[in-house]
């Protein structure tokens, strides 16, 4: 391999014509500053969950590059960011979120198709409604993109957002499976956010509808979400778009890497397009580890991905292929974020799932939490490791030469607004007076 | 090694080319009536159906719960290969969860157990399709719970019935509804009418009752299938002795199972006599074989019956199962499953759109989904359900009704089906049903065992002429083992056709 990519150096450099086309204004929905400021406060107000002491920053949260820092997150009942976040003793958390929460670069761009690592919210147009998401006939109308959909739904986790059985109106109301309507969770959350008075002040300036009358729904929550994440994860001005645009060659110690990402190591098969994503969903071998996408009345520990949304047998394992924009701030790797380093991540990534016998769970990520689960369990009855290789689509094997080209390449992808912490910052106070997570 | 597969391979042939199976089909029956099971919270469990003859035509009519609608009856006006309803008159009651016929009084007409959110209702049926609340000489006491279960029988020496019912979430409970599930009760005889209701506790949310002879010691027994989402940690799977009443425990080798417990199904198909349990939950829908002793355990996962998920469209969320229902749809003299199913309400854990099962027993006893090409695999969030001849023609019809969607009924167009057997059973009263007697049917090598109870499914009660697939036999012998352990003769019957035996005095 190493002599072959060598020659590729040297008999053709990376042509324009191998690059995606760059991101432009075109693919992000524009957005009223004060719709934007709005959904902002929204983002990092912890009055959206259930106790009250959650936001969407808590897990996705610009120190950590949108997400958290953990291989698999502590939703409701942790406190504390990132690394440092620990289990509350009053109100132990259940068990780990089961899936690495995702970074929020570039979201709310159009070609951002898929949502979640599984898809269960995604542009369908085979649908009525030209979307799946996880109420299917039942979802309500209102939402202004898909990514306003995919907003609506981390609220309505127990694990994540909403609490336990009955610790608060909104988590006895998603226990009961009342969702929609007048006396359903959503309706609860906008009652809450509609009762603080800048909020519904802000909601009446930014959507003409409340102003004439028309209560909150959950749907402006989740559409000034949505306007605030498009605006603030817009990423696109790394040293790998100044390459796209055309505008600056990639660095020469990345020039071997992006050779072997669009050519020989075929990553661009799937990490298409300039938001490195083909928006499908592939199984790649990775290690799972934590409790699996398993409910209560499950007993095993496996996340078969995709085949949980589609219900079909060639979709096991398979997890959306993840765009890879910012990559060297979201660590750790993988759906279940078993892999902290990215180049280890890459060794395996690229071993087809050969490497998961050798799979060290010190790898991972992960704060101390006592389930009633072990984290690791590669067994048959737990993440059954023997199936997730044998469906692992991926074959072959990198050498350490290509890891250290790969790498350099991938860092050109780091923006330094993402570096930043987006483009917007944290807010010195949210309208509900809770604490806001820096 | 070569050659012991190639005698494997040769018994894999001959277990399937031996037998020519009929592919079992159902084409839907147009309904007089758009008929929907509706309503809130309180509704999104219940949905039953009863399906009984009132007005003795033989051909049995169908009654079916509607939530915060009101109850419907249809009165059946089938002939024999063409399956027909037409609605008949019935007081206008809401708030109910299901029904289960049973006659109360020994005058051979049936009456019916109404299941409500609120005050039970016993209505007393007079042969015609019309019903009038209970006389007050019964003194039926109907509480005012939200009622989800219910299971009846004669005890030994009464000449009235004991009555259970199965109470979901006390929604007085101001800390409720998790982990505020009520108690339930028991209703005894006190002479010819019934006594104060006793509390029967520990309640966990029960969703189905049985009460049966599942030992085959004379003794019948109390299970009741409990829903986890309201009990959450603290609750189990129960069986009760009824005389004297007292829970079974791990001690007396009763294993702490936990379930989202809906539904219970009993039928032996195992061929030993002793009968089965179907259970359904969320995922896995659980069957229990009878090991004999007091021992049940789990079928093997490759028997086919746990029906996980959606076995057809796009959604590979776990499964909400609720009825389970036995009946050899076939003919070919093995019993075959059907399980109702259907999301609770909104609940994003679970698949939104999912098919109900119908697992077709093999002749190895493994089961195979067939609910897609037979037509019956409805999306709609389907509840209570029933197996059933509505036409006389041998073949098991389906009624399923659905929460948030019309109400449904097939008639079974299965070509090439085998031959069968109905038999009605009756006896001198109180109990004229017989329930708790056991019939067998034999045919060639094969035993097939069956009880007469008054309960399970999913808020759903038949009670009727039991009806037997035979495959290629043209008779069959048949005996009965009454309620209180006499055992008639064996006795010789022509298939395709519904017999009933009649006990008369003291000899059966």
């Amino acid at each position: 391999m190493k002599h072959l990519v060598l020659l590729a150096v040297l008999a053709a450099p990376l042509a324009a014509q191998d690059l995606p086309p760059p991101l432009t204004d075109a693919d992000f929905p524009e957005h009223p500053a004060e719709e934007v400021a709005l959904g902002q406060l929204l983002f990092w107000d912890a009055e959206l969950s259930g106790n009250r002491n959650i936001s969407c920053a808590t897990c996705h949260h610009p120190r950590f590059g949108t997400s958290d820092g953990l291989s698999l997150g502590m939703g409701e009942g942790g406190t504390g960011l990132g690394p440092d976040r620990r289990a509350d003793p009053s109100n132990l958390p259940e068990q780990r979120i089961p899936r690495n929460a995702p970074a929020l670069w570039n979201v709310g761009a159009e070609g951002f198709t898929v949502m979640f690592h599984d898809g269960r919210i995604e542009r369908d147009p085979t649908r009525p409604t030209g979307f799946r998401t996880p109420l299917e006939d039942d979802m309500v109308a209102g939402f202004a993109s898909l990514l306003s959909a995919q907003t609506m739904f981390p609220v309505l986790s127990p694990d994540e957002m909403a609490g336990h059985y009955q610790e608060n109106e909104i988590s006895r109301l998603v226990r009961q499976g009342r969702l929609t309507g007048e006396d359903g969770a959503w309706a609860a959350i906008s009652a809450r956010i509609a009762a603080i008075p800048e909020y519904q002040e802000r909601f009446e300036r930014v959507y003409p509808e409340v102003a004439q009358g028309r209560a909150l729904n959950f749907t402006d929550i989740s559409n000034a979400i949505a306007a605030y994440m498009t605006f603030d994860f817009r990423s696109d001005t790394s040293p790998f778009d100044a390459a796209l645009r055309a505008e600056a060659p990639l660095p020469p110690e990345a020039q071997a890497g992006a050779l072997l990402f669009y050519g020989e190591a075929g990553c661009a098969t799937c990490h298409s397009g300039p938001l490195l994503t083909d928006m499908r969903f592939h199984a790649m071998g990775d290690a799972q580890i934590g409790p699996g996408k398993s409910e209560r009345f499950e007993s095993h520990q496996r996340d078969t991905g995709r085949m949980r949304v589609t219900g079909r047998a060639e979709d096991a394992y398979a997890f959306r292929t993840p765009s890879l924009r910012n990559v060297t701030l979201t660590a750790p790797y993988g759906h279940a974020g078993a892999v902290r380093d990215l180049r280890a991540y890459l060794a395996q990534h690229g071993s087809g799932g050969e490497a998961l016998a050798q799979y060290d769970l010190g790898d991972a990520v992960l704060v101390p939490l006592e389930g009633p689960k072990p984290d690791l369990a590669p067994g048959a009855d737990g993440a059954d490791f023997t199936a997730i290789a044998a469906a692992s689509q991926m074959r072959g094997a990198l050498d350490p030469d290509d890891l250290d080209a790969l790498v350099a390449f991938l860092s050109t992808l780091e923006d330094p607004v993402a570096r930043a912490g987006g483009r917007m910052g944290i807010p010195a106070s949210v309208p509900s007076g809770l604490p806001v997570e820096r | 090694m070569s050659r012991l597969l190639a005698v494997l391979l040769t018994f894999h042939m001959l277990g399937t080319g031996g037998s020519a199976r009929a592919d079992v089909a159902f084409a839907p029956v147009s309904l007089p009536v758009a008929h929907e099971y509706s309503g809130g919270w309180t509704h999104f469990v219940g949905g039953g159906v009863a399906v009984f003859d009132c007005d003795g035509d033989a051909r049995p009519d169908l009654f079916a719960a509607g939530g915060s609608a009101p109850a419907l009856l249809l009165r059946n006006t089938s002939d024999e290969g063409a399956v027909s309803f037409e609605t008949a008159a019935f007081p206008e009651i809401v708030e109910t969860t299901g029904a289960y016929p049973f006659d109360v009084d020994g005058d051979d007409l049936l009456d019916l157990v109404v299941l409500r959110a609120g005050e039970n209702l016993l209505l007393r049926g007079d042969g015609t399709c019309q019903f009038t609340p209970a006389p007050a000489a019964w003194n039926f006491d109907g509480g005012t719970e939200w009622t989800t279960a219910f299971s009846a029988t004669f005890e030994a020496g009464q000449d009235w019935p004991t009555f259970v019912f199965g109470n979901y979430v006390d929604e007085t409970d101001p800390d409720g509804p998790f982990e505020a599930c009520d108690v339930n009760h028991l209703m005894r005889p006190a002479g010819r009418a019934f006594g104060p209701r006793q509390p029967l506790e520990p309640g966990f949310c029960a969703l189905s009752m049985l009460i049966s002879d599942w030992k085959r010691d004379g003794r019948p027994e109390l299970r009741i299938s409990n829903d986890r989402q309201y009990y959450v940690s603290n609750g189990r799977e129960q069986m009760f002795a009824l005389d004297p009443l007292r829970e079974y425990t791990e001690a007396d080798g009763w294993p702490t199972m936990k379930l989202w417990g809906m539904g219970i199904a009993s039928r032996d198909i195992t061929g030993d006599g002793l009968p089965e349990v179907a259970l359904t939950s969320m995922g896995d829908q659980p069957l229990m074989l009878n090991r004999g002793q007091g021992v049940m355990e789990p079928a093997p996962y490759d028997m086919g019956t746990y029906a996980t998920t959606p076995y057809m469209g796009d959604d590979g969320r776990p499964s909400t199962g609720w009825q389970a229902q036995w009946g050899d749809v076939d003919n070919d003299g093995r019993d075959d499953l059907f399980i109702a199913k259907g999301n609770v309400d909104q609940m994003p854990s679970n698949a939104m759109a999912d098919p109900n099962n119908l697992l077709m027993q093999q002749t190895d006893g493994r089961f195979v989904e067939r609910g897609d090409t037979a037509g019956v695999g409805s999306v709609a969030r389907a509840r209570g359900a029933a197996l059933v001849d509505f036409d006389g023609d041998g073949l098991l019809d389906l009624v399923v009704n659905n929460r948030r969607a019309p109400l449904e009924v097939w008639q079974n167009v299965t070509e090439g089906a085998g031959h069968w057997l109905a038999v009605d059973l009756r006896q001198p009263g109180p109990n004229t049903r017989a329930i708790g007697a056991f019939i067998e049917v034999r045919s060639g090598d094969r035993l097939q065992t069956r009880e007469i109870t008054s309960g399970g499914g999913h808020a759903s009660g038949t009670l009727g002429p039991e009806h037997f697939g035979l495959g290629a036999a043209e008779q069959a012998e048949l005996r009965v083992i009454w309620p209180d352990g006499q055992t008639g003769d064996w006795q010789r019957v022509a298939a395709d056709a519904s017999v009933r035996i009649t006990r008369t005095g003291g000899e059966p």
